[in-house]
């Protein structure tokens, strides 16, 4: 997959997001039948910055950046319902996005209430561009809020678009602000012959098969239209007490604690405890460098564990089955599978991902998307004190967990459909995940740099 | 009788890991050494869990989770000590 200078082809990845977002909005077991189009499979990145992020310097990059990538100006286009999507840069300058400002009062409820907000604003990547970005002053500390649907770039894509305007930013009385060569925001084309990748797709296709015989159960299950239409989140600040011993700083240990913890919420509102079944997305970026901006650079691992078993012994299983992933190159063949269903229509890609009959894809969403990169300490000047990001998550399963690293701050996001779980319910979650790896809670406002 | 494999030389093993990791977990341009610690590197576990299929394959054993230390994964070299008396042991 390349992108032409006005086409950029949209990954097999993206598609399933596309059919899911469709799923959002008029997915089975959801009452009545929508017309709408907006997209709200949104996520944010927020970045935490000392001080006020300056708007205009802000706008100036932003606007700079688009002359060499035009993306974040994009619609979302498919020829015909068969054809491929991709996203389409405008055939004429257009005005680049402008950063919206808001001022609120100090603390974390002002804040949360404006970026639920942002997240419960559908955006329409047909007719607008796929991203927004704002900026929330609280007078000491201010957040840069990147907001975008999610098939035009993923949340490393998002971190490496900041580190790019903080780059032209700084470089901004510079005629070449990348003197030794404009960096690739695109992903390269799909290593490979159409027969090779046929292969590998027909491999992983089995893969994802052999998911349909335990149908995943979720607190979504019996998701409302009503509830499927507006978001909450909950994210608290730890910091490290350096007691986690080495395994259990990995991500199968983390996922599998919990597994174990939301076995809770299942028990609670008397879900079937069948094994949960997830996808885990696997970063295939090279390591060292900040790789490509936009598109989906992700594949999926689909761990499956049972929530009784105890976590040594389910993070023994996770291990298991991602070595096994990895022995026999699934993670590439699950990638290869999704690139090969690109042209279909989105009823018949949502029939083909496997939903159980209530609807569900999954148990419940989760991420370990690892540290914030520590490439720039400042973001326009400003320290940057922490960085999370914030995904909506679909009414099936309705509830995701998300851990981020900033510099020595630990985040914890949950991010659920209003009503699904009790918000009591969330903060008990939180809080025991929080213990159980070992981190320790931040006052409201403190941050460790 | 067969006369057994003598174990590779700790050197040789970690230049066979860095050539590893260089080669199918770093960018070009980002090679590490082999005494570059992975932490830094940006190794993470899932790359870690790559390097620790290589070493089946290339040496035929399986590093147990109870010997996989800070001090064992630091970085290439510190992984080549453990293989080298693992194997010489």
């Amino acid at each position: 997959m390349v992108a032409s200078n006005r086409r950029l082809p949209l990954s097999g990845a993206d598609v399933c997001l596309l059919a899911l977002d469709r799923h959002m909005v008029r997915g089975p077991g959801l009452r009545g039948t929508s017309r709408v189009r907006t997209g709200r499979n949104i996520v944010q990145l927020v970045v935490e910055c000392q001080g006020t992020l300056p708007q205009e310097r802000i706008d100036a990059a932003i606007a700079r950046f688009v002359e060499y990538a035009p993306w974040p100006l994009a619609r979302l286009r498919r020829a015909f319902p068969w054809s491929a999507p991709f996203w389409e840069a405008p055939a004429t300058p257009q005005a680049a996005p402008r950063v919206t400002m808001h001022e609120i009062g100090s603390g974390d409820a002002p804040l949360q209430e404006v970026l639920e907000q942002r997240l419960n604003t559908p955006l329409d990547p047909h007719a607008g561009t796929p991203v927004r970005f704002d900026v929330i002053d609280q007078g000491k500390t201010s957040h840069f809020v990147q907001t975008w649907f999610h098939p035009l770039m993923d949340p490393r894509g998002a971190e490496t678009l900041t580190l790019h305007l903080n780059h032209l930013d700084e470089n901004a009385q510079v005629a070449d602000p990348w003197p030794d060569g404009v960096p690739s925001f695109v992903p390269p084309p799909q290593a490979g012959t159409r027969l090779e990748r046929l292969r590998l797709a027909s491999k992983g296709r089995r893969y994802l098969d052999s998911f349909r015989a335990t149908p995943p159960t979720s607190p979504g299950g019996h998701a409302t239209r009503s509830q499927a239409q507006s978001f909450r989140f909950k994210r608290c600040s730890f910091r490290d007490s350096g007691t986690a011993s080495r395994a259990q700083k990995e991500m199968t240990w983390r996922l599998a604690l919990v597994g174990r913890i939301l076995r809770r919420v299942w028990q609670r509102h008397g879900i079937p405890e069948v094994p949960y079944l997830l996808p885990v997305s696997v970063d295939l970026r090279k390591k060292g460098e900040a790789g490509p901006v936009f598109s989906n650079h992700l594949s999926l691992h689909f761990p499956q564990f049972d929530p009784n078993a105890e976590i040594d012994a389910i993070n023994n299983e996770l291990r298991k089955q991602m070595f096994e992933s990895l022995r026999h190159g699934q993670l590439e063949a699950t990638r290869a599978a999704m690139n090969f269903i690109r042209p279909l229509p989105l009823p018949l890609l949502a029939w083909r991902m496997a939903l159980s009959s209530r609807g569900e894809l999954c148990s419940f969403n989760f991420a370990d998307t690892g540290e914030y990169s520590g490439a720039t300490e400042t973001l326009f000047g400003c320290p940057i004190v922490n960085s999370y990001h914030l995904p909506t998550v679909t009414p099936k399963p309705g509830i995701g967990i998300f851990l981020n690293s900033c510099g020595q701050n630990q985040n914890i996001v949950v991010t659920w459909l209003d009503g699904i779980v009790g918000a009591d319910e969330i903060d008990d979650l939180i809080a025991e995940i929080g213990k159980g790896l070992g981190w320790v809670p931040q006052p409201v406002g403190e941050h460790v740099q | 009788m067969t006369t057994p494999t003598p174990a590779p030389a700790t050197e040789a093993i970690a230049e066979a890991l860095t050539q590893y990791i260089n080669d199918d977990i770093m960018a070009a341009g980002h090679e590490i050494t082999k005494d570059a610690l992975f932490a830094d590197a940006g190794v993470d576990s899932m790359a870690l869990m790559k390097v620790l299929l290589f070493v089946e394959q290339e040496y035929g054993f399986w590093i147990p989770d109870e010997d996989l230390t800070e001090d064992v994964v630091a970085s290439a070299e510190t992984m080549a000590v453990y293989i080298q008396n693992k194997m010489a042991g």
